[in-house]
């Protein structure tokens, strides 16, 4: 990844923007490519390099009291294009809390590329992973700080891996993903983490997730019982209210709390106010950020997040009144029409991006059902083909996805180096009547004439896939695919369930069948985490094979051990974690991915959906058009930071 | 009196300690918990979760405790003020309280004040002039106010009052006026936002409160005492309130009482719908994810409002009709 | 039968058709002044013509809930004509087939009349088979189209025909109101008719449990016994889960006004001499003190049924009553709850309507035959 990275950034530089921009209705002059700066795509240039001499802040801070702007950067800031135009400094944006994550985002010693695939310095300088993938080496920038002026290094992150993560009060069982690790200190700046196994792909990890992976040490200590006083502690903790040290620790760690309002943090906001309804940021005055002319990051002076409980319908109506300067997490597929005809006032502008998600709907057989009969019509691989291929997926899309969505299997994202295009139609056309050959192949017969079909020994064929309604328009999907499937003969009952219902049923494995959004789909999570190929965890989105997971997870201990295609694809997923050659790991992802293609462990419907992302007329360098998604964290490859408003 | 209060005050306790059971028996029922809903989240972030962890988190918060236990720790608690912590907002669960009973309160008692306002003149209008065209007139509207589904009533209260007045949705305040300090300016702000949810919520009580006036004000104009007065040339409209209407109210006063539960469900949706911050929002979120501490708070307060509404309505009744002080 | 003879007043006189005067039952009596109150009498008509609907819905309807017209995705209510666009009469009404057109600005389907495309409505006419209250198959619906489609109250997000679903969603919604007030009026007339009677210690305890009922908040009570109905269940069970969790809160109110009847009674003098003269407990209850207030339970009763049917619609509204794809005006309501619909498809909200004007009938029903039930007083309250 890292020898090759320029030569494979070339090509998904005009690769990304192709696929965004495609769809299988004819391409309109709206879809017309929006080309993203070089810069996103390379290490970010720092200051000396450009050339730039001098800095300035927004006149927010110019009578706060602060050190000068250039004290108060890192020694040499990294310089961050814009996607159109050099802002200007001002303006407060008014956004809801929903979308707090991704209106501006979460810093990490990494960061994601735009094309998704490779991994830039953020926080680090640079970092290092050694041949045979154990240790991780990161170097800080010179000079970085927290929000409050108090510096950053190496420490912090150590606070955070020894006193948070392997912490066994506030975590008693360790991650999976940092077990068997340790961090140690090189120097002030410099710090490693270092494994027992190859471990290759931690570098992804920091990259998506690692903005958990530091904490102000110099803030925790107080509070903190290996550190401060423990009746310090105890005192403070019934003060606030929370039951537990470590829940007092959580609730700080998420700015909860009016004592959390002190917390420092490295994002380009911080809090200063919380009401019932309202979370107010302003800029941080430390951010490490500065623009091609030297101005100091974010360009907008604060945000007024609006805490909206629970009704999406009040977030898309203020939406679309143009009451809002950013919405977009909340919003949803069908809400577009809306969201156009309030463009005609004038006051907003709808981009459409793209859902990074694989198919809006995964549909899951659940394998390890208790019913034997039931068991072995899922495993037979002719039933499951016969049910993709039954859904009618183009009028699918034209109905819920105005013809914009993608038809296509659970399988990576176009952008992955994984992808191949069979992976992704494999079984997806429309052939209700092989459908039906395929049934009577299996032995599967409408004996009584009511046009369902029965068990070959005659006993009634009925399966309930419960499912919780959330994020993707996954109701609706569901009755058009209860529908198609009952053209070919198979009787489907939809039950409506509740979070904690689906959390407590999937896992325990006890649905015949349920559904989820398949995320985690490009390079950075993909060869990491690829739950939807493989049983490697349980999970309650997941609710194919949890005995299997819970068998391959406790090695042994607990659950079912799985037949050998099973074991075998188990074993693929150690393979590509612990490899070190990246060729050698695409080659062993493609085989699961194969794998998955033939036998349809899940059924796709429709991918890659349009996403609305709303705007204020008056707010500029908003990507037109995106990948929207947790894996890329939404927007952070796109700079959210050099979003600005026009004066007028 | 004073004996019929301490009687009435003394047989509140056990009515309290009963309904408190019921909620926490009730708040149980469904399967799973808050940490199946913490796990869900964490999960869904990529991190990984194991059954271990589960049974730990359990422990953290107190879950794996006898429900027993469990319950008279909650009801001890509530007793002397400290309602418990918030897994779901993860803050203790008074300060939730008080952020928003303030204006759960606020919203109930206009919504009330709003019913009699036009209840009242409404009722009285109607009995004098019964089968009148404006008698039907204000009866039908009433009606409809009383047949149309609350929500659906907010939905279209907040789009017509977009379109036509320019207010902006959701919330109780315009965003220029949400944090700034009370001045005129902020509190013509709130009233413009405020009499959505009244009207929608009052007038579901309007059509009932109307009638009952009506039918008990009709019984007593055609008392033989009534007819007697005007006879002896007794000018109608001081007749009206010096004896009927003072009667009529009688039943009505213990209307408070039972309008209580209903407006603060009413309440909870509409909030919803309009995106208030009220105790409804919280309280319903708090159900689904199986909140204990916040759910069987917020369910007991809304309890205990409830009682001591109905506690006062009976009072006052009391008060102004001494018939009843001696069953 | 006695032959006295004054003469009445001359609106009785009109109404009885004759001019003495002559005994007549009670029940004659309160038909009578029934039939004076006639927005009572509209509201009956009302009722009793939506109930026939609810009955034969598969019939009245021309497809079924989840038939499909993909040319039809969000398509406005059709209107039906005589006249063609020539001006030329044609006595069998007919409907033009929908002209799409998706917007390029807003992703719209926009929709007009494609006067090429005419389609006749046959009436009793053979269509999509269908199965009578899940016992027989036919065919055969009030009105129809040969080929071609009719949908005249639009269609929803799917392509289903409103008209069909809002009929299908009369059955459930109408009958949760009656099943559930006939449980809560079952419930609420023993409970309270026992505690009543008995008095003493029963009495004493009935109060506290129904104190304890009344001061509960409905809704949230609802949605946690909502969320504890299992999963396994079947959309019939869930129907009658629901019911019942309805009328939990509606009994306690009835019990109440019972009770209260029924202590009052006890002391009246024709239950003593009954109660001397030999006859036994359960008759004195049911020949001699129930007909009293028999009346003012059927009035409550018609009262109470509105109060059940928003209750359906406000649970489904939240997610936890009846759910897809059983289909009740409180689901269809679900489904059109936003902004989206308000703006762009207005249609969707015609079951809120139809809920509007059930609710409003039933009251003025109660209305009516609460005037027409005491005949000795112009509008009494016994609440």
């Amino acid at each position: 990844m890292f020898t090759d990275r320029k030569h494979r950034r070339g090509l998904t530089a005009w690769l990304v923007p192709m696929l965004l921009g495609v769809s299988p209705v004819s391409v309109a002059a709206e879809d017309a490519v929006s080309p993203m700066p070089d810069s996103w795509f390379e290490i970010p240039k720092t200051a000396s390099e450009v050339g730039i001499t001098s800095f300035s802040q927004s006149p927010m801070l110019d009578d706060a009291g602060l050190p000068p702007v250039k004290d108060r950067l890192p020694d040499d800031p990294p310089v961050i294009e814009p996607l159109n135009n050099i802002g200007v400094f001002g303006g407060r944006a008014q956004i809801t809390l929903g979308d707090s994550w991704q209106f501006f985002n979460w810093e990490s010693a990494l960061t994601i590329s735009a094309d998704l695939r490779n991994f830039l310095p953020n926080l680090a300088e640079s970092w290092e992973v050694s041949p045979d993938g154990r240790i991780t080496t990161i170097k800080l920038r010179s000079g970085l700080k927290w929000s409050d002026g108090h510096p950053l290094t190496s420490d912090d992150f150590i606070f955070t891996f020894n006193h948070i993560w392997l912490d066994t009060d506030i975590n008693p069982v360790t991650s999976m993903l940092v077990i068997g690790g340790r961090i140690e200190k090189v120097d002030n700046l410099t710090f490693r983490y270092v494994f027992e196994d190859p471990n290759p792909m931690f570098e992804n990890l920091i990259a998506q997730y690692g903005s958990f992976m530091v904490d102000p040490k110099h803030f925790f200590v107080k509070y903190h019982p290996s550190f401060a006083d423990r009746e310090f502690v105890d005192a403070k903790v019934a003060e606030i209210g929370v039951p537990t040290w470590m829940a007092l620790l959580d609730a700080l760690r998420s700015a909860i709390i009016d004592e959390g309002l002190d917390m420092p943090t490295l994002r380009s906001y911080k809090i200063v106010q919380r009401t019932p309804t309202m979370v107010r940021f302003d800029r941080n005055p430390f951010y490490h950020k500065v623009d091609p002319q030297g101005q100091q990051l974010p360009y907008i002076d604060g945000i007024d997040a609006e805490d909206i409980l629970d009704n999406a319908e009040v977030v898309t109506a203020k939406a679309s009144t143009g009451q809002l300067d950013f919405a977009a997490f909340t919003l949803r597929t069908q809400d577009i029409p809306l969201l156009k005809l309030g463009e005609r006032n004038g006051e907003i502008k709808v981009h459409i991006w793209r859902r990074l998600h694989s198919s809006d709907v995964a549909i899951q057989p659940n394998y390890n059902y208790a019913d034997a009969k039931y068991r072995a019509l899922l495993w037979d691989v002719r039933f499951r083909k016969a049910l993709s291929l039954a859904i009618n997926r183009p009028e699918m899309n034209e109905i819920i996805y105005f013809s914009r969505g993608v038809p296509r299997q659970v399988t990576v994202h176009p952008t992955s180096s994984y992808f191949e295009p069979h992976y992704a139609t494999a079984h997806t056309e429309f052939d209700p009547d092989q459908a039906r050959a395929l049934f009577a192949e299996i032995g599967l017969k409408d004996i009584d004439g009511d046009g369902l079909v029965e068990y070959p020994d005659g006993s009634p064929l009925t399966i309930t896939l419960e499912f919780l309604d959330f994020e993707t328009p996954k109701g609706i999907t569901m009755e058009l695919v209860a529908s198609y499937w009952r053209e070919v003969g198979l009787d489907l009952r939809l039950k409506l369930v509740d979070r904690a219902l689906q959390s407590a049923r999937a896992q325990a494995g006890e649905m015949q069948m349920t559904l989820w959004h398949a995320d985690r789909v490009t390079d950075i999570l993909f060869p990491l985490v690829p739950d939807w190929w493989a049983p490697r965890s349980t999970g309650w989105d997941r609710g194919m094979w949890n005995d299997w997971a819970r068998y391959y997870q406790t090695d042994g201990e607990l659950g079912e051990n799985p037949p050998e295609i099973i074991r075998q694809m188990q074993q693929w997923t150690d393979d590509m974690r612990y490899e070190t050659d990246i060729n050698k790991r695409i080659t062993i992802g493609k085989q699961l991915l194969q794998a998955n293609a033939d036998n349809l462990w899940t059924i796709g419907t429709i991918g890659l959906a349009p996403h609305p992302v709303v705007v204020s007329k008056r707010l500029r360098n908003v990507l037109p058009k995106g990948i929207w998604g947790w894996d890329n964290r939404w927007t952070l490859a796109y700079h959210p930071s050099t979003w600005y408003f026009d004066e007028d | 009196m004073r004996a019929y209060v301490i009687k009435r005050v003394f047989g509140m306790i056990p009515t309290l300690i009963l309904i408190s059971g019921l909620i926490f028996i009730v708040i149980q029922l469904p399967p799973g918990d808050i940490v199946t809903s913490t796990l869900d989240r964490m999960q869904s972030q990529g991190l990984e979760v194991s059954a271990e962890a589960v049974a730990n988190l359990r422990a953290q918060y107190n879950l794996d405790q006898p429900l027993l236990i469990q319950y008279v720790r909650w009801i001890g608690g509530f007793l002397v003020g400290d309602m418990g912590y918030s897994y779901l907002f993860t803050r203790p669960v008074s300060e939730l309280v008080w952020e928003r009973l303030g204006y759960t309160l606020m919203i109930t008692v206009s919504s009330l004040i709003f019913t009699w306002a036009i209840a009242i003149p409404a009722g009285i209008y109607s009995a004098v002039r019964q089968y009148s065209f404006v008698d039907y007139l204000i009866t039908t509207i009433m009606l409809v106010g009383l047949a149309t589904p609350s929500f659906l009533l907010a939905l279209m209260a907040m789009y017509a009052g977009y379109e036509l007045f320019g207010i902006s949705i959701g919330g109780l305040f315009s965003p220029e006026y949400r944090d700034a300090p009370w001045s005129f300016a902020k509190l013509m702000d709130f009233l413009s936002h405020l009499w959505i949810p009244m009207v929608v919520l009052g007038l579901g009580g309007t059509a009932s409160t109307m009638r009952i006036l009506r039918a008990n004000l009709l019984d007593e104009l055609s008392k033989p005492y009534v007819v007697t007065a005007r006879a002896k040339g007794v000018k109608p409209l001081k007749l009206l309130f010096k004896y009927p209407l003072r009667i009529a109210i009688n039943p009505f006063i213990s209307t408070i009482g039972l309008l209580m539960p209903a407006l603060i469900s009413g309440e909870a949706i509409v909030s919803i719908v309009l995106g208030l911050p009220t105790i409804g929002p919280a309280l319903i979120q708090a159900l689904i994810a199986q909140d204990m501490y916040l759910a069987g708070s917020f369910l007991m307060l809304l309890a205990v409002l409830t009682v001591l509404g109905m506690l006062l309505s009976d009072l006052l009744l009391a008060w102004a009709d001494p018939r009843i002080r001696y069953e | 039968m006695s032959d006295v003879t004054i003469n009445p007043a001359p609106a009785i006189a009109a109404d009885l058709g004759t001019d003495t005067l002559q005994e007549i039952s009670p029940r004659q009596l309160a038909w009578i002044r029934f039939k004076r109150h006639r927005l009572a009498m509209v509201s009956a008509g009302f009722l009793i013509a939506m109930y026939l609907i609810a009955t034969f819905c598969e019939f009245i309807s021309p497809y079924n809930t989840d038939t499909r017209n993909v040319k039809a995705i969000n398509a406005p209510p059709m209107s039906i004509h005589f006249f063609d666009r020539e001006g030329t009469f044609h006595l069998r009404p007919f409907v033009y087939g929908y002209h799409m057109e998706v917007n390029p600005d807003t992703w719209m389907r926009e929709y007009s009349e494609n006067t090429e495309e005419m389609y006749p409505i046959y009436f009793f006419e053979t269509g999509e088979s269908y199965e009578m209250w899940s016992l027989f198959k036919a065919k055969t619906h009030l009105f129809t189209t040969r080929g071609g489609y009719i949908h005249l109250f639009g269609t929803d997000q799917l392509g289903r025909d409103m008209f069909t679903r809002v009929f299908y969603g009369a059955r459930i919604s109408m009958s949760i109101g009656v099943v559930g007030v006939m449980l809560t009026l079952f419930f609420g007339v023993l409970i309270g008719g026992i505690a009543g009677y008995m008095g003493g210690i029963v009495d004493r305890g009935v109060q506290r449990i129904i104190e304890v009922l009344l001061s509960l908040p409905t809704l949230p009570f609802w949605m946690a016994l909502s969320a504890a109905l299992p999963v396994e269940w079947s959309s019939l069970m869930v129907y009658f889960g629901i019911t019942i969790i309805l009328s939990l809160f509606g009994w306690p109110g009835l019990a109440r006004q019972v009770r209260g009847k029924f202590l009052a009674l006890r002391e009246e003098d024709f239950v003593m001499a009954a109660r001397l003269l030999g006859a036994g407990r359960l008759r004195v209850i049911f020949k001699h003190m129930m007909p009293s207030f028999t009346s003012h339970i059927i009035t409550t009763a018609t009262l109470a049924v509105p109060g059940m049917i928003l209750g359906e619609t406000a649970l489904s509204f939240l997610g936890i009553g009846l759910r897809p794809p059983v289909v009740s005006w409180g689901v269809l309501m679900q489904q059109a709850q936003n902004y989206q619909v308000i703006v762009m498809t207005p249609w969707l909200m015609i079951p809120g309507l139809f809920v509007v004007l059930t609710v409003i009938a039933f009251n003025l029903l109660g209305d009516g035959l609460r005037d027409a039930a005491d005949p000795y007083n112009t509008g009494g309250n016994r609440d």
